[in-house]
């Protein structure tokens, strides 16, 4: 029987260092799965996908862009470990995603708040 | 970066080993023994600076960025970065100086195996701290001044923070810490260039290390200021002339340039010109090996809340976070089509990049300030200065064989 993995919550929190951030995917061709290739510094999700078109437009069929305040991550390792980190949840059902960032992601995200205050603190 | 004094003067420096292989026949002990098959890591520690910089990349002010890096969570990317076998990291900022842990960091990067240094404004460095600093093992300091004293603080947005940096180059001077200038050349400070390397020649200073504005944080704000293309090849073609001048008089700095790679193509002509064929031919030969502007390659980038980037000045982008996997992972996936479309960039250049006789030496400069002015991250350096003919490869590059410029390097 295969142990399922164990995962925290503990990478959450702020991710811009400068002003708010995007998280970017992009597919090449119809039939590819999305592809997360980072992130980028916008204000909002149309100058994101702006920013991130200017760097994967010679390659991708579709840019799809996530405010990274928006998104709640659980991993098996944090980068500090244990000192750092949440403790592991005791339910190992957790699914790998939360379900915020599940179903079909939209082209992009405008619903998305205009002040983002966990990645204020600086500006582009 | 290129070595001004290593390709000019033959001046031998630690560093050497890491731009131009093993610098053959060096004096001095060379860092590595291969050409860097890993990034040198810029970490910026904070966001926070006591100053406020007109040109700052990192966009830093006093009240830094939330959830920055803990103790423990540098530790641990100190552990992936050794892991990975990155020769150097380059503590930054902000200010690395406001964070109280960094000699806790500084002494951990040296006993991982990581060669620690440090680029900081200056300002904060006491006697003490610089000792402290040392002993945990730090090899070398980079202390920020651009310009003269009235000129500097005005583009530092502090009034003495010219005399305080310049205390803190004494105070590591006095510790024994090797301690270099880095020094921004734009329209705004350019006249003070000369003075500036006078001064602290006088003071001591081991290294001048000089940056082309790159377009990212605040540098993009104040692109109208960078120098033209004329002004740029005149205040390189002045740095050469004054790097051979020092030397010839027994001054044995090291001088880099960073941020512009057309300085290659540049120096190659500089020397056919100044210092004859054979001369242009070895410093063609040591830049093959440099490989380059390094973007995405072989320096990389950490900013204080873990997002890793392609230079230190390209903050905009991240292909990843270090929080979330480690950072040889993040470096080492090219399955990112931006990562493995920078490392087979020659194949991508475009225009006047795509068709240049130096693309080997150069790899088309600045991404960032391609992608600034164009929205393309392979269009040309709008900052390229070297001339049509030069381009071409008319100049010198038709007076060296083309044959022993393909050869492997054995000087």
């Amino acid at each position: 029987m295969v142990e399922k993995t164990s995962r925290s919550e503990g990478a959450n929190g702020p991710r811009s260092a400068d002003g708010r951030r995007f998280e970017v995917f992009v597919r090449e061709e119809e039939s590819d799965p999305l592809r997360h290739v980072g992130t980028v510094a916008a204000p909002t999700s149309d100058v994101a996908h702006e920013e991130a078109s200017k760097l994967f437009a010679w390659y991708a069929r579709d840019v799809w862009v996530c405010p990274a305040a928006e998104v709640s991550r659980y991993s098996a390792d944090s980068l500090a470990g244990e000192e750092s980190a949440t403790e592991p949840s005791d339910d190992a059902d957790e699914p790998r995603v939360y379900e915020e960032t599940e179903g079909t992601p939209t082209a992009s995200c405008g619903g998305a708040p205009a002040a983002d205050a966990d990645d204020a603190g600086g500006s582009r | 970066m290129i070595s001004v004094s290593k390709l000019l003067c033959g001046l031998d420096a630690e560093s050497d080993g890491l731009r131009y292989d093993a610098a053959d026949g060096s004096k001095k002990p060379q860092i590595t023994e291969d050409k860097q098959q890993r990034p040198v890591v810029v970490w910026n520690t904070t966001k926070r600076c006591n100053l406020y910089c007109e040109h700052c990349y990192a966009g830093a002010d006093a009240e830094g960025a939330p959830n920055e890096l803990s103790t423990a969570e540098g530790k641990a990317l100190i552990d992936d970065l050794a892991e990975f076998g990155v020769p150097v990291l380059l503590f930054s900022g902000g200010e690395p100086l406001v964070r109280e842990d960094l000699p806790e960091l500084v002494a951990y990067a040296a006993d991982s195996g990581v060669r620690p240094v440090l680029s900081t404004n200056g300002t904060l460095l006491t006697r003490e701290r610089a000792r402290e600093l040392k002993e945990a093992g730090l090899k070398y300091a980079g202390v920020s001044v651009d310009g003269l004293p009235e000129r500097n603080d005005r583009i530092r947005g502090e009034e003495g923070a010219f005399d305080a940096a310049v205390r803190g180059i004494e105070a590591c001077l006095d510790v024994g810490l090797k301690t270099g200038l880095r020094y921004t050349i734009t329209e705004h400070n350019v006249d003070d260039l000369a003075g500036v390397v006078d001064l602290l020649t006088d003071v001591g200073v081991d290294r001048f290390c000089f940056y082309h504005l790159d377009y990212g944080g605040r540098g993009a704000d104040i692109s109208d200021v960078d120098l033209s293309p004329e002004a740029t090849r005149q205040a390189v073609r002045d740095l050469c002339d004054l790097t051979r001048e020092y030397h010839e008089a027994g001054e044995e700095i090291e001088t880099l340039l960073v941020g512009n790679y057309a300085d290659a193509g540049h120096l190659v002509e500089y020397a056919d010109r100044e210092m004859g064929s054979d001369r242009a031919e070895l410093i063609y030969r040591y830049l093959e090996r440099n490989g380059g502007d390094p973007t995405g390659e072989r320096v990389a980038d950490v900013d204080p809340v873990g997002n890793v980037h392609l230079t230190q000045f390209w903050q905009g982008y991240s292909p990843g976070n270090v929080r979330d996997r480690s950072f040889g992972a993040i470096w080492s996936d090219e399955s990112n089509p931006l990562l493995s479309g920078l490392r087979e960039r020659e194949e991508r250049l475009s225009g006047r990049c795509a068709d240049c006789a130096y693309r080997s030496i150069c790899r088309g400069g600045s991404r960032l300030r391609a992608l600034s002015a164009h929205g393309d991250p392979f269009a040309p350096d709008p900052k390229c200065y070297l001339t049509e003919a030069e381009r071409g490869g008319e100049e010198a590059l038709a007076r060296l064989d083309a044959a022993d410029r393909s050869a492997p390097a054995d000087d």
